[in-house]
């Protein structure tokens, strides 16, 4: 009878379940329109404003104005923005890629994180802005220093949440492994990879962003192709609406590429607590 | 009989054990303790908070290294014991692995232990002996508390382990949940007669469950009962009103040095 009930409870509990991985199974069309709304809200008002107050294009341009220097030059922004984006997510994948490793050392031993981590604390707080030139004179121009100043700024985030990540492993789970004599590296794959998945997911959301400024701040500095030598170019020109045009190529990267990674998220951490709010 | 030849399941002598404390003089856990559980004997550890059964416990599954004393598992030393996958482990929070479905969570043993011919049908095997059959393709999340514990205890059992240590397993469930979850590990033991070592705070379950109550007392943790249940099997869960059910509690009240309490309802 008591079992009856608890089956029947457990069944009204997993459609529940269905039904919330149904919700979030995706953005629906319904979930975009507020946001696009006010969007076009915002677009309009802006160029309204302009028009209105006649401010000069070179302070403030218009929508309009932003749209025609977009298509006017649309395989200069494209080249630009892919040079970028290629820049950024080289930058990610070894930024990430290294501090992972470097948490997957860190996690198993106190020794070595307290060894490990004012130097990754160091990498942390030394701006950017100061360690580019000195990249750039090593590495010359090309993709290499753009990369590795993303790595740099992308490295932090990721180090710090994967640790958290692959320590962040219940006692009691951890007490099954051991008695039944479960290896270092069964535990690493079974329950601290998976565990620290979360964290990793998080940090690479902090991170896309990041990674982006990264590679755009080199090829400002060293001023050789992408959108940083865009916004150079049109910062020096006062030619405004160009630099805004580049901002909105750069938006558009780091928002897909956050789709990109929140889709990912949806398919692989269905389990975790997250995936019922997001 | 099979009791007379095989080692006892458990023997600890002279088991001492401090915690570290700020004064640095060590938080005194256990003192002295001296344990048997006889090949499938059920034998639960009763006491107040702090003395220290889960340390004894941890000390058993060489989840611990006590300080002083012996600790026997199976003839050999509790790291041996665990080596040789003869351990089975519950403990009052299921831990199980979200992102696995409940099958899965019990083929996790038979994977540690790589012992995994026939993985999928084992653990199945392992839930229909806890009642969940019917649940294999379920995810943790979706089932109830009880059930969960239903899992860790199917997770516990499917290699077939020769010693199963529980602390405290359902100390997080509801009453009813318990009674079930009581019941079902009744018939379970009954059927498969593992040597069991269970830690509880609740008195009437001890005396439901166990062929012997050990009592401790906190701070040093020694202890100061050892009472035999001689209550026929199988046991009725329903027969926990019986005078001599009442006068095992009531021994055992006395043990823990508690007023007796009023006649119970």
């Amino acid at each position: 009878m008591t079992r009856e009930l608890e089956q029947g409870s457990a069944r009204a509990k997993r459609s529940g379940a269905t039904q919330t991985r149904r919700r979030s199974a995706g953005p629906s069309l319904r979930a975009l329109l507020p946001p696009l709304i006010a969007a076009l809200v915002a677009i309009v008002a802006w160029e309204t404003a302009v028009r209105v107050s006649a401010v000069p294009d070179y302070i403030v341009p218009a929508p309009s104005a932003i749209a025609q220097a977009l298509i006017a030059h649309p395989s200069r922004f494209a080249s630009a923005g892919l040079r970028s984006l290629l820049e950024a997510v080289g930058g990610l994948t070894v930024g990430a890629g290294t501090a992972f490793a470097l948490a997957v050392v860190m996690a198993h031993s106190r020794a070595l994180e307290r060894a490990l981590y004012p130097l990754a604390l160091l990498v942390k707080v030394t701006p950017v802005i100061a360690v580019a030139p000195l990249l750039i004179i090593w590495f010359g121009f090309g993709a290499t220093p753009k990369v590795l100043i993303a790595a740099l700024i992308t490295f932090f985030p990721m180090l710090v949440n994967a640790v958290t990540g692959l320590r962040s492993v219940p006692p009691a789970t951890l007490d099954v492994f051991r008695s039944l004599d479960a290896s270092p590296v069964q535990t690493f794959w079974h329950l601290r990879v998976p565990s620290s998945l979360p964290y990793v997911v998080a940090a690479l959301k902090i991170s896309i962003p990041l990674s982006l400024i990264g590679a755009v701040v080199a090829e400002w500095m060293s001023g050789d192709g992408g959108i940083g030598l865009i916004i150079l170019i049109a910062n020096s020109d006062f030619d405004t609406a160009s630099l805004f045009a580049a901002v909105v190529v750069l938006a558009v990267i780091a928002v897909t590429l956050t789709a990109l990674v929140s889709f990912i998220e949806r398919r692989v951490l269905w389990w975790h607590e997250s995936a019922e709010i997001s | 009989m099979a009791a007379v030849v095989a080692p006892p399941a458990i023997d600890v002598r002279g088991l001492a054990h401090r915690y570290p404390s700020p004064d640095g003089d060590g938080l005194v856990a256990l003192d002295g303790i001296g344990l048997t559980v006889g090949a499938g004997e059920f034998v639960s550890l009763v006491g107040p908070s702090g003395c220290g059964k889960t340390t004894l416990l941890r000390a058993v599954g060489g989840l611990l290294q006590p300080e002083h004393g012996e600790v026997l598992v199976l003839g050999g030393t509790a790291a041996a014991a665990r080596r040789a996958h003869s351990i089975g482990l519950v403990a009052q929070d299921p831990g199980l692995l979200p992102w696995r479905s409940v099958e899965d969570n019990v083929a996790l043993t038979l994977q540690l232990t790589g012992d995994d011919g026939d993985r999928g049908e084992r653990a199945r095997g392992a839930l229909e002996r806890v009642g969940l059959g019917e649940f294999a393709a379920y995810r943790p999340r979706e089932l109830s508390g009880g059930m969960r514990q239903r899992v860790a205890l199917a997770r516990a059992l499917v290699h077939e382990p020769q010693l199963l240590l529980m602390d405290e397993p359902f100390g997080a469930l509801d009453e009813l949940s318990r009674e079930d979850l009581c019941v079902e590990l009744l018939r379970v033991w009954e059927r498969e007669r593992v040597s069991v070592l269970f830690v509880t705070h609740s008195i009437r379950e001890a005396v439901l469950l166990s062929d012997r109550v050990v009592v401790m007392s906190a701070a040093p943790g020694r202890v100061v009962a050892d009472i035999s249940i001689a209550l026929p099997r199988p046991r009725d869960p329903r027969a926990d009103d019986s005078p001599e059910f009442n006068a095992y509690v009531h021994e055992i009240r006395m043990a823990l040095g508690r007023v007796p309490a009023e006649a119970h309802s």
